[in-house]
């Protein structure tokens, strides 16, 4: 049986990881300290997948955020997506270049032009990601652009209709109003998706602790969970969580480390 | 996923020393060969007859001097023939066709992303290795034919074949490079043949 996914977003600006929190940043630390102090390889031994986003305003500058990318790359042994700043198949190449299994966009799903055809062709339409950011306003649902600045005004789930025709292969809803709250994440996002959709659905924003991970991972309509929250799942925040949603029965997969091999012999 | 890279990032990190081979004649010096998947199966193939290492990779399988991993579309290019990209031959190693993923479940998603169980009576890929959970991302799967090399099995609507062993030559429709210490014990062992 298809197993659900715990995945972890980095958020990463200029050298340093963010915290966010309804999209107001506060700085972390640098890889060094993500590996040394976080001790974010062993943190990666227990998730599913890795997504990292370059959340710098000056996102044109790609060559540190791709440097510690591949410093990554070479250390966890998932699925890894990058995101943030690709508006060309240039941009795509170099992510893909630097370790990227995947790539997440967002604004350009916006825009008239055929990127999205354009990465299928090359890369196949299962390495795309479609990163909503949504934002609840006066009880309806937006998505936004810009880092949350822009407001998208056209209808959502027309939106999202016309989205799961296209080429992506997964789909993320990312919560702007839950985001960093630890609040648990927003289920009336899941009422936006079509009856009849066939992408993979990521549920993000609002993870706290394991019993939200845990309510999220049963949903029938969600496929993967994903948090950003550098702090909320420290020390050995997330390798609990994932033992005990494992022991709860949550269908996640057994991904070996438990003996006491770390690494395989030859 | 067609990232080259990450093999070789899997193989360095357990100790195992690998070249990116550019150069069809020089395949046949190396003990283990691995055949990831890039792009489609169709192009894949094309692009093994164009480059001579289709002719060369036939050579290998049959001197068994080499032992030969296919992994994802570097497993599909392995079967006799694929759906994808408007259909195409394979190197025909095995019989068995390449299809898309069975849709007659309308909520099956596709494509079939994430970690996956491959059930398998006896494997030496499989040896030691006690959780069977392995990445997968594929729109096109290898179809049964009930023969003996197919020694691993994974249901995503249907059953398809997950895991391939005969003598010297050895695929994976999943990525040992993206499953965790499962895939890199699959590796090793790989390299233990």
């Amino acid at each position: 049986m298809l197993k659900k996914r715990l995945i972890f977003t980095l958020l990463y600006a200029d050298g340093f990881f963010y915290l966010s929190r309804n999209f107001r940043l506060q700085k972390i630390g640098d890889i060094d300290w993500l590996v040394n102090n976080y001790n974010f390889y062993e943190v990666a031994k227990n998730i599913d997948e890795l997504i990292i986003l370059n959340i710098s305003r000056d996102y044109k500058n790609q060559k540190q955020f791709l440097r510690v990318v591949s410093q990554i790359a070479t250390n966890v042994f998932i699925p890894i997506a990058l995101g943030g700043g690709i508006d060309s198949l240039e941009v795509c190449k170099k992510f893909f270049d630097s370790g990227a299994d995947k790539v997440t966009i967002s604004d350009c799903l916006h825009d008239e032009n055929k990127l999205v055809d354009e990465i299928s062709r090359v890369y196949g339409a299962q390495s795309i990601i479609a990163f909503l950011d949504i934002e609840k306003e006066s009880e309806q649902y937006f998505i936004k652009r810009n880092f949350g600045q822009i407001r998208c005004d056209q209808d959502i789930e027309i939106f999202l209709q016309n989205l799961i025709q296209k080429d992506v292969g997964e789909i993320i809803l990312n919560s702007i109003n839950k985001d960093g709250t630890g609040m648990d994440f927003d289920y009336d996002l899941l009422d936006l998706i079509p009856k009849r959709n066939s992408k993979p659905i990521i549920l993000s924003g609002g993870a706290g602790n394991s019993s939200h991970l845990k309510k999220a991972l049963l949903h029938s309509q969600v496929d993967a969970v994903a948090t950003a929250n550098l702090l909320n799942f420290i020390g050995n925040g997330l390798i609990e969580a994932r033992k005990d949603l494992l022991n709860d029965g949550v269908s996640l997969a057994v991904l070996g480390y438990d003996n006491e091999d770390r690494k395989p012999d030859c | 996923m067609g990232n080259l890279y990450s093999i070789q990032h899997a193989l360095n990190y357990i100790g195992i020393d690998s070249e990116l081979v550019k150069d069809a004649s020089s395949l046949k010096k190396f003990s283990h060969i691995i055949l990831p998947g890039v792009g489609s199966c169709a192009e894949a193939y094309t692009r093994l007859l164009a480059t001579g290492f289709a002719d060369e990779i036939i050579n290998c399988i049959e001197g068994k001097e080499n032992k030969i991993l296919g992994i994802c579309v570097g497993m599909q290019v392995l079967c006799s023939s694929t759906e994808e990209g408007g259909g195409s031959i394979g190197l025909n190693v095995f019989p068995n066709k390449v299809k898309l993923i069975s849709t007659e479940e309308v909520t099956l998603k596709i494509p079939h992303v994430g970690f996956n169980e491959v059930s398998a009576s006896h494997s030496s890929l499989l040896k030691n290795i006690h959780s069977k959970d392995f990445y997968f991302v594929h729109s096109y799967c290898v179809e049964k034919e009930n023969a003996s090399y197919e020694v691993g099995m994974t249901s995503y609507g249907n059953e398809f074949v997950s895991l391939i062993e005969s003598e010297n030559v050895f695929a994976t429709q999943f990525h040992p490079e993206k499953s965790q210490h499962n895939g890199l014990k699959l590796l090793a062992n790989f390299v233990s043949q």
